[in-house]
């Protein structure tokens, strides 16, 4: 059963923290298009967060793309059209994260080393080539 | 309401407690490593306790030698009040689990977890859910057909005229469930159905156990809808088979036997479906097996038990 975890000490808002998990999962493919998320309302009675919360996020992620929502079937996960790549090659992209986060965790990086790593990637430019100290 | 009867019904009241707690005290396990579903099981079975307990004493009562003369003449209709007092249980057991509902713990700690999952009253009814609604939905029709068949006054079912040499003979046969007993009857259906789904959406909508996993809470959730329908079941069932075999006697006094044996089998297999549905629900497990301990009904780990 998908799950959602937050964590209210934490420094990341936790609209930020619903909204980051969803779009990973909808990325992941663990959520579907057709899959329909809690309502709003009652997403934040399980959390015990304020509706305004759970609401910012699935705007957020209704911006992005990820989920719909409408007055009478609420908020259903969406396959966006502005993807470039097929379900099956984000699919096949993400078992390869899932091989490089698994190596990273067997050479003893924690979490957030791996998703340092992983931002900085992403903040490069496309052409600029990798280059790492000699040994 | 005499002194006597506060006293009988109090002792009532106490030998249903007694009764059910022993119940609950041979199906309770202590999970070796959860506290927490501890106390939302205790929670549970607590409010199941309370509303058990309130039905009893109510229906005890009622049919108590030292108060059903009494009641039977307290309402305009004759036994109108005798006739609804199931019905009125169910309403009262319903209100009791409501408020066991809105006091469901609210989630703490600073972690929180919430399945991504829509869980909806009808989801939550499994199998119980339809056929209490057939059995009202049956009732119901039942009663429209008694109502538009009873005789001058509602409370009795007229004979096949007969015509004889020296003129027509007709008769009469009741207490029968005529518009004066139907009326009152369908509204209280009508109003134990609302209450149904309106406390299978209380269970739909409280908040997740803290600390559960989402399987273990979704469990928690159909074991409190089952407890709910059961119990609905149960009463209403044995409330409208008394309606029924109360039909089947009086259509039988006016030899109209074919209509007198189909209502006694509808009223008989409705009454027999609910009590044997209503107590099913003592076997079921409350919570997935956990590996290593033992079960509710006493099955392997390996075989889990099917859900009543």
């Amino acid at each position: 059963m998908r799950t959602l975890t937050v964590d209210l000490d934490s420094p990341v808002p936790v609209y930020e923290q619903i909204r980051t998990q969803v779009a990973a999962l909808v990325s992941l493919g663990t959520l579907n298009p057709g899959d329909r998320l809690p309502s709003s309302r009652d997403l934040a009675r399980d959390l015990g967060v304020a509706v305004g919360t759970v609401q910012r996020a699935y705007r957020e992620l209704e911006a992005a793309g990820a989920v719909s929502s409408r007055p009478r079937t609420g908020t259903v996960v969406t396959a966006p059209a502005h993807r470039r790549s097929s379900v099956a090659d984000q699919r096949s992209f993400a078992d390869l994260a899932t091989q490089m986060v698994s190596r990273g965790r067997e050479l003893g990086l924690d979490d957030s080393a791996i998703l340092d790593i992983v931002t900085g990637l992403l903040q490069q430019p496309v052409d600029a080539p990798r280059t790492h100290a000699q040994r | 309401m005499t002194g006597l009867s506060l006293v009988a019904l109090a002792a009532l009241g106490a030998l249903a407690a007694a009764v059910l707690a022993a119940a609950n005290v041979v199906r309770s396990r202590r999970h070796p490593q959860r506290p927490v579903l501890d106390a939302a099981l205790r929670h549970e079975r607590t409010t199941s306790l309370v509303a058990g307990v309130v039905a009893l004493s109510l229906i005890a009562y009622v049919v108590s030698p030292a108060t059903l003369p009494g009641l039977t003449g307290v309402t305009t209709t004759p036994g109108l009040l005798v006739a609804l007092s199931p019905f009125i249980a169910v309403v009262m057991v319903l209100a009791v689990r409501a408020i066991g509902e809105l006091a469901w713990p609210r989630p703490q700690g600073a972690v929180r977890t919430a399945p991504l999952a829509r869980r909806t009253a009808h989801g939550l009814g499994e199998w119980r859910l339809p056929l209490f609604l057939a059995t009202t939905a049956l009732t119901a029709a039942a009663l429209v057909v008694f109502g538009l068949t009873a005789g001058e006054g509602g409370g009795s079912v007229d004979a096949p005229l007969l015509v004889t040499v020296d003129g027509w003979v007709t008769a009469s046969s009741g207490p029968y469930p005529g518009w004066p007993y139907a009326g009152p009857l369908l509204g209280m259906l009508g109003v134990i159905t609302l209450g149904v789904l309106g406390v299978l959406r209380l269970i739909a909508r409280r908040g997740v156990v803290s600390g559960a996993t989402a399987q273990e809470d979704d469990s928690l959730r159909r074991l409190s809808a089952a407890h709910v329908l059961a119990g609905t079941q149960l009463l209403t069932g044995l409330g409208s088979a008394a309606v029924m075999l109360t039909a089947a006697l009086a259509l039988l006094g006016v030899d109209r036997t074919g209509a007198a044996v189909l209502v006694f089998a509808v009223g008989s297999a409705i009454g027999i479906t609910s009590v044997v549905v209503g107590l099913s629900v003592l076997a079921r497990q409350a919570l997935p097996t956990v590996p290593g301990t033992p079960s509710v009904t006493g099955a392997s780990a390996a075989t889990p038990a099917p859900q009543a």
